[in-house]
């Protein structure tokens, strides 16, 4: 099995969990302004490495909360979670 | 006001498992900033009781359970079973006119929303956990704790009240379904 750490609730299954993409990346202050590929590259382009990786989660059927995870795509093992709005620590 | 058509209509006992619907009780979803001392302070002057804090946690006066959703979420539920004709909650109006409208947090009432369904008997777990990933024997769990996980593909929450007795909150529209569902676990345990 394969247990997520919720920051709020503990450990638990990731059946209970979503999972929300790649963790800071920042929205471009004015999209209007950006061309097309540029809007592309932020909306779509996503790194997708193998390795460690920062992520936003969700515990959608737990207590509802995002929280940021840092994971390793290779083998699924999560170093470390941490709250939204907190940075990482390596 | 409560809805007192009920979308289970029977009750069901195996050797010594049984399982029925409880009578409709109002339940009130608040949500509020714990670090916000003015929430903190109304809440617990209208609940007469201080907010759980910590994951799983419950805590009971005499005519209300407050359990622990989130960090910022409770669900109250209602200790007394109401009659027909008099079928009206004012705490939800407190709470509504002293929390609401003061922007301090929000009131909702879910009583509606989700069925109670009351199971008994001496294997209750080794039944949901036939369908639920949630460990039941970890060590934040016991008397008096509340958990929401999924039971069979559904959103639940358990309130185990004793080993023994247990309150599973579902949504009403799924309500028929997982009691189905339930039912045929049982019959083999």
């Amino acid at each position: 099995m394969f247990i997520i750490k919720c920051p709020y609730c503990g450990e638990r299954d990731h059946s209970e969990f979503n999972y929300g993409g790649e963790a800071h990346l920042v929205r471009p202050k004015q999209p209007t302004e950006l061309s097309d590929d540029q809007w592309a590259e932020y909306l779509f382009m996503k790194k997708n490495i193998k390795g460690l990786q920062y992520e936003r989660w969700n515990h959608s059927h737990g207590c509802r909360r995002w929280f940021n995870a840092a994971r390793d795509t290779s083998n699924d093992k999560i170093h470390s979670v941490y709250k939204i709005g907190e940075k990482p620590n390596k | 006001m409560l809805n007192f058509t009920s979308p289970i209509t029977e009750s069901h006992t195996y050797n010594n498992f049984s399982m029925k619907e409880k009578t409709p009780v109002a339940k009130i979803n608040l949500r509020g900033d714990l670090e916000n001392k003015d929430f903190v302070s109304k809440a617990g002057k209208i609940l007469g009781m201080i907010l759980p804090k910590e994951a799983f946690s419950t805590s009971t006066k005499e005519k209300i359970t407050c359990m622990w959703l989130g960090p910022n979420e409770w669900l109250l539920v209602s200790n007394d079973t109401v009659t027909k004709e008099s079928n009206d909650y004012e705490l939800e109006q407190i709470l509504f006119n002293d929390i609401s409208k003061t922007d301090l947090g929000s009131v909702t009432n879910v009583s509606d929303h989700y069925t109670i369904f009351n199971l008994a008997g001496s294997n209750i777990f080794e039944i949901l956990s036939k369908g639920c990933p949630f460990d039941f024997n970890s060590k934040n769990f016991g008397d008096n704790k509340v958990v929401q996980t999924i039971l069979n593909h559904v959103d639940v929450t358990i309130h185990r009240k004793t080993n023994e007795n247990v309150d599973l909150y579902v949504r009403r529209s799924f309500a028929d379904h997982l009691w189905a569902w339930i039912k045929d676990s049982a019959r083999f345990i």
